[in-house]
């Protein structure tokens, strides 16, 4: 019964963690790979084109 | 528990990306530094020139659009982005793996390699099936279209292969080639003439030097974030 209890409330838990992960994650990637302020992207440049990331 | 994710995308991040900075200092970098020698109309396609002397040129007075300080600041910086693109992108597979826990698939030590692939091929192989590796100087349509153009794709790729993996259904299987497959089959943003001043030859082996260096660095960004995922720390 605990372990039951236990495991419903670990799920919305993993969830809520996940969720926090990729948000994060499509951050780093927006700001590194999609951002065009021109500080970023000149300092990006090369590994955005090296990535495959649409840079021009 | 988050913190599990943090420290498995971080190291396996940073190996991705050194392992990255070094295949495109030896590999990369050459062909893009020789493609800005076209951009700025130093070397002009299909004119008789000595490359080896302007290779060394385009070391020293290299003339660019971006403000790039020096080599080394340059190198450094796209050392430095190319670890943050791999951490953010094992943050994206850690999620994936969290997911792939909560379907009671756990992630197993020997299939670093396949979420590995699935990730190149989601970030960077489908999307560059429509929207080549680019040098600078090459013609390309509008990017706002085509970052939506790659996001989409990316995202449908990443759809597809959990459709593919994580159930046993072929119906659902098929949806998931057929997800795959429909940013293709819509197409891709393209130009209406080809107006690029870098020579295909050059376009060419730069594309090819990319996809395979990303295949490499994925496959080992796969592997490292297993083996982090997997690994018991000391004080667990």
């Amino acid at each position: 019964m605990t372990t039951a209890i236990e495991n419903t409330k670990s799920i919305p838990t993993s969830i809520v963690t996940i969720l926090v992960i990729v948000f994060l994650g499509l951050g780093i990637v927006y700001v590194a790979g999609h951002a065009q302020s021109s500080t970023l992207h000149d300092a990006a440049h090369d590994a955005r084109h090296a990535t495959g990331f649409p840079c021009h | 528990m988050i913190f599990k994710y943090f420290r498995s995308a971080i190291l396996a991040g940073f190996g991705a990306g050194i392992i990255a900075s070094m295949l495109h200092l030896a590999f990369v970098q050459p062909l893009l530094l020789e493609a800005e020698l076209y951009e700025s109309g130093t070397l002009m396609h299909g004119q008789q020139t000595d490359l080896q002397s302007n290779e060394v040129a385009s070391n020293d007075d290299h003339d660019h659009d971006h403000d790039h300080p020096s080599n080394l600041t340059r190198n450094g910086l796209t050392g430095l982005f190319l670890c943050l693109i791999y951490v953010g992108y094992a943050l994206l597979l850690s999620a994936c793996f969290g997911i792939s826990e909560l379907l009671s698939r756990p992630v197993s030590k020997h299939s670093g390699i396949i979420w590995g692939i699935c990730g190149f091929a989601a970030l960077q192989l489908f999307p560059a099936f429509g929207l080549p590796p680019e040098l600078p100087g090459s013609s390309a349509p509008g990017l706002e279209i085509r970052q939506l153009w790659w996001v989409l794709t990316a995202l449908a790729t990443a759809i597809g292969c959990a459709a593919l993996f994580w159930n046993n259904s072929l119906f659902i299987k098929g949806v998931g080639l057929a997800i795959i497959l429909l940013p293709h089959l819509i197409g891709a943003p393209t130009v209406s003439e080809f107006k690029g001043v870098v020579p295909p030859e050059l376009s060419a082996h730069f594309a090819s030097r990319t996809l395979v260096s990303g295949l490499i660095v994925w496959s080992f960004l796969g592997v490292f974030l297993t083996h982090f995922w997997l690994k018991k720390w000391e004080r667990e």
